[in-house]
């Protein structure tokens, strides 16, 4: 029988006995690379590990430090929140100067232009985009002139549109009118 | 018949390698994944607490606190309706305006209704509606001083109202413009301050440029010098103090 097998290793041919010594050799590659691969996984866990541990070392320092400082926190907060509604309250609010300068300029044109045929009675302002002008003119034709003063007059606004609201004539033949002048960006600070 | 020996073959190999990973090593791949995820949040928090330290760090309290108390001036934290209306009798007064009529709707007078109603809300407006009569250069002035003027206020609308008719004819409408009467629907404004921190890892806002630069502009704005000694309403006994 061991002649038997020995004559079959001595019959098996060159090319087939080289090819399984190549089998064995990338068995053992493959066992040794699943080994390393098995090692680097565990190695790389423990790296992960130690790392989190450092860093959750450093997060509980820098919170104890940061607790420590716990009224310049509450300081700062204060001032950041306050002054962000400074911020707010003054972009949004209403810019008087040319508010007043308009006021103004309208008053002295009734006075100076037309001093006999038209008088003021109110200037409203109902929100920051329109400005409403109430008065008395003895006919169409002042208000008609008045409107184009207005127009050609520097009141450093933008008109978007002057709406007549209303032209009443009453029983002493006078007109009541109510002009409405929308502006076209909003009388806001900034 | 020719006997084929016993080798591994590379395929079965890999095969059942790739089945002992799987089994070997999924729980340690989840443990990674896991470790992984908590370092990146840690890192994350730590940016973030790093930047809070040199944020504070930069801080020095002698010097901040004028800030602290001037923006606290400008918006007060509760509605404090006594310095409210001493600021305005003060720049009625300063300016020779006459107050007509005075309203107002202060809601809960109780501090704690300041909360504010949303977080994108900064601040709420106390309403004030103002009769004041005078001339126009004197409503002028009234109006400029208001305007910058400490605690912070806003006009929401307003009606000049002129009387031609009897122009000249008492010493207010001396004025060119004759005596005028003014309207304002105003706001006088506060915001409350939360009482906590919130979590240490909480990061704070940056005082932007801008907002450096309004501090230096409301430190410029007029006080009002602080009248007598109101009683604070609110859930206390306003009496008990007496």
């Amino acid at each position: 029988m061991y002649n038997k097998e020995i004559n079959l290793l001595q019959e098996k041919p060159e090319e087939e006995y080289t090819t399984d010594k190549r089998s064995i050799k990338t068995d053992i590659i493959l066992v040794v690379a699943f080994v390393v691969l098995i090692w680097g996984v565990f190695t790389y866990a423990i790296i992960l590990s130690k790392q989190e541990e450092s860093l959750n070392q450093k997060l509980t320092e820098k919170e104890q430090i940061i607790n420590g400082m716990k009224e310049k926190e509450y300081l700062y907060r204060t001032a950041k929140l306050k002054i962000a509604a400074v911020e707010e309250i003054i972009n949004k609010r209403a810019d008087l100067v040319p508010i007043l300068d308009f006021v103004e300029k309208t008053t002295k044109l009734i006075e100076e232009t037309t001093p006999e045929g038209i008088d003021l009675e109110s200037i409203e302002v109902p929100n920051l985009n329109t400005i409403n002008i109430m008065g008395n003119a003895e006919d169409s034709s002042i208000l008609d002139t008045f409107i184009t003063l207005l127009t050609e007059e520097d009141l450093k606004f933008n008109f978007k549109q002057i709406k007549i609201l209303s032209l009443n004539r009453n029983k002493d033949k006078i007109y009541t009118y109510n002009l409405s002048l929308v502006l076209e960006e909003p009388m806001t600070e900034k | 018949m020719k006997k084929q020996p016993f080798y591994l073959s590379p395929v079965f190999v890999v095969l059942v390698m790739a089945v002992f990973s799987f089994i070997a090593l999924k729980a340690k791949y989840e443990e990674i994944m896991e470790k992984r995820n908590t370092i990146e949040e840690v890192k994350i928090k730590l940016t973030r607490l790093i930047a809070k330290e040199e944020l504070l760090n930069q801080i020095d309290p002698i010097t901040f606190k004028p800030k602290v108390e001037l923006s606290i001036e400008a918006i007060p934290s509760e509605k404090d309706f006594p310095n409210f209306m001493t600021t305005f009798d003060f720049l009625a007064k300063e300016a020779s305006v006459s107050v007509i009529a005075l309203q107002t709707s202060p809601g809960k007078v109780s501090t704690e209704g300041a909360e504010l109603a949303s977080l994108a809300e900064k601040s709420q407006s106390l309403p004030l509606n103002i009769v004041i009569e005078g001339k126009l250069t004197n409503i002028k002035a009234f109006l400029n001083k208001m305007m910058s003027s400490l605690p912070l206020q806003s006009l929401q609308s307003f009606t000049f109202s002129f009387d031609w008719k009897n122009k000249g004819e008492d010493n207010l409408a001396k004025d060119v413009f004759g005596k005028v009467t003014a309207n304002f629907a105003q706001a006088f404004y506060y915001s409350f301050i939360p009482k906590e921190l919130g979590k240490v890892a909480d990061p704070i806002s940056e005082i932007t440029k801008t907002e450096e630069d309004l501090f230096g502009i409301i430190a410029g704005y007029f006080k009002a010098p602080k009248g007598g000694a109101f009683i604070t309403s609110g859930k206390e006994d306003p009496f008990s103090k007496l």
